[in-house]
């Protein structure tokens, strides 16, 4: 399979006045890939996503879909499914009749709307008004109506939100599955641990900035990981790694944690120096850590410590 | 123009969708219909009172179509509330995802809402002079349907209907709020004609046939009426009034963020 970039964001700055919510951005969502957009609340996530669909225009830069924007499709379902906001959904039509309402309007085929209602399992329900659905029914129904058009690329912000756990399941179940046919998925969220299960690729942005971006795997290595050593002397191996400008970050009792020499070059140095190590080990962060250290600096409301 | 066609056949769906379009075009409907058979019952028990100058301008046509007036106060709330609803709840972004084009987006809601609205006004002026006719009684002035003028009467009827719910959706479209919007637009209907005549300067008498309600009056009317505008500058007018709204709103809509 090939992965190709298919939401292309490039140098995107969107200001709302004097507030600037996205400054300079950049990435790509490659087709066949869950790409996870990660960042706290007020990063800018959901202003990306709605510049990339149009409902925002950027200040300056650009946001496309396979090279267009999207304010030129002529019939967007067919290529792009997008559910941005549970406000979005009329509250006074049923359920059935708001995706009948979809399809003509970007001539899908109806059959299409009893598929989709099947799929996310609302079906039994479809008759009621949107105002009567739980937290739940209006997030699957939001999923309808991304699939609606049985589209290529998919861009969600933050779908779990309010889901009980088998909905979060279910719903990483689709977004890998979505995936794995060959679809773009791009999906926010700032809880990590959301996504981290599904998605191929992270992108974490703060302030409206990137901050990083990769693999899951990639983004965990990035932050230094942190080794803890046992040895007759800690005393003398300490300084010996202070003079090598690694810093020492924890001392327990008996053990100590040092970042910026790894447990190779830790052995070595011990090794030099004959101190016998009786424990030496290496903590790798989650990539729940990265993203706290990655998103501390940036967040606007901190809770005082 | 394939875009354009959907999207007419989904607002169309939506907007038959909501109770509330019935309940309006309902209301719209028994009012006018309704008043011609009042106007008519009316006339025909209070005829001996009336002075002979009144006799003499009687129109029996123009008298049988009263509840046209009160149209855009029936149908004015329906027409703002088609785009104002869409804004206050935010379903507007879900509508602007399937249909990114906002001209044709509002170019479409307004057929839907404008073209059912005049042929409903048609008919319903037709009901309002054959309900005139069946009240009034055989010794009085009745419509005559082949009398010249009464056809372009009652087709301008529709017309008028059709501008004055695209006006008031135009300011729903600008305003954005469905109680700012409504009260707006029923003070311009009817407010401010009337306190244009409270004060006593000529100039701003002079002004009073352009106001939305007597532009609709002269092209409700058979005849010209005296202080009025014919029937096809008034017309013209209040179409460019509505075209002029609607294409601020449109050219202000493409360039917002939402």
């Amino acid at each position: 399979m090939t992965f190709t970039p298919v939401i292309e964001v490039s140098n995107l700055t969107k200001r709302f006045g004097d507030l600037v919510a996205v400054d300079g951005l950049a990435f790509c969502a490659n087709s066949g890939e869950v790409t996870g957009f990660l960042g706290p609340n007020g990063s800018g996530k959901s202003t990306t996503l709605r510049t990339i669909v149009g409902l925002n225009l950027p200040t300056s830069g650009t946001a496309t879909i396979n090279g267009a924007n999207y304010r030129d499709l002529t019939h967007p379902l067919r290529s792009v499914g997008a559910f941005l906001d549970p406000k979005s959904l009329p509250k006074k039509l049923r359920a059935r009749t708001y995706l009948r309402v979809l399809a003509r309007s970007n001539d899908i085929a109806t059959s299409r709307v009893d598929d989709v209602l099947d799929f996310v399992g609302i079906a039994s329900v479809a008759n009621k008004r949107i105002d009567e659905f739980s937290l739940g029914m209006t997030q699957r129904l939001g999923i309808a109506v991304a699939l609606l058009g049985d589209p290529e690329v998919l861009i969600f912000d933050e779908p779990m939100n309010g889901l009980d756990p088998d909905g979060i399941r279910w719903m990483r179940q689709v977004f890998s599955s979505l995936a794995q046919e060959g679809r773009t998925v791009l999906v926010s969220s700032h809880l990590i641990n959301e996504i981290a299960t599904c998605a191929h690729h992270v992108i974490v942005i703060g302030r409206g900035q990137l901050l990083a971006q990769g693999t899951v795997e990639e983004l965990t290595v990035r932050v230094d990981p942190s080794v803890t050593f046992s040895s007759l002397d800690n005393a003398g191996l300490v300084a010996l790694i202070e003079d090598r400008g690694a810093t020492v970050t924890g001392a327990g009792e008996n053990s100590v944690s040092v970042s910026g020499l790894d447990a190779q070059q830790i052995g070595e140095l011990a090794l030099d120096a004959r101190i016998a190590l009786t424990q030496l080990v290496t903590l790798r962060d989650s990539l729940e850590d990265s993203y706290f250290e990655l998103t501390e600096k940036s967040l606007d409301f901190q809770v005082g410590h | 123009m394939r875009g354009f066609v959907s999207c007419v056949s989904a607002e169309w769906l939506k907007l038959r969708s909501f109770t509330s379009t019935f309940v309006a075009l309902g209301i719209f409907v028994l009012l006018g219909a309704g008043f011609g058979a009042l106007t008519g019952w009316s006339t025909h028990h209070q005829w001996a009172t009336l002075q002979p100058v009144q006799r003499a301008t009687f129109d029996p046509l123009f008298t049988s179509l009263s509840g046209i007036a009160l149209g855009p106060i029936a149908l004015g709330g329906l027409a703002v509330g088609f785009i104002t609803n869409e804004f206050s709840s935010g379903y507007l972004q879900g509508t602007l995802l399937a249909v990114p084009n906002r001209t044709r987006l509002i170019v479409s809601k307004i057929v839907v809402l404008a073209a059912p609205v005049a042929l409903i006004a048609v008919a319903t002026s037709y009901a309002a002079a054959l309900s005139f006719n069946a009240t009034i009684g055989l010794d009085h002035e009745r419509v005559v349907m082949s009398q010249p003028g009464v056809t372009r009467s009652l087709v301008l009827t529709g017309l008028y209907m059709a501008l004055a719910v695209t006006f008031a959706f135009a300011m729903g479209l600008l305003l954005r709020k469905t109680a700012l919007a409504v009260s707006l637009f029923i003070g311009i209907y009817l407010a401010i004609p009337v306190i244009m005549q409270l004060f006593p300067w000529h100039w701003l008498h002079a002004a009073l046939p352009y106001m939305i309600g007597n532009l609709g009056a002269s092209m409700v009317s058979a005849t010209t009426p005296a202080d009025g505008l014919n029937a096809w500058v008034a017309t013209g007018l209040l179409g460019l009034y509505t075209g002029a709204l609607t294409t601020f709103g449109v050219v202000r809509l493409r360039r917002t963020s939402l």
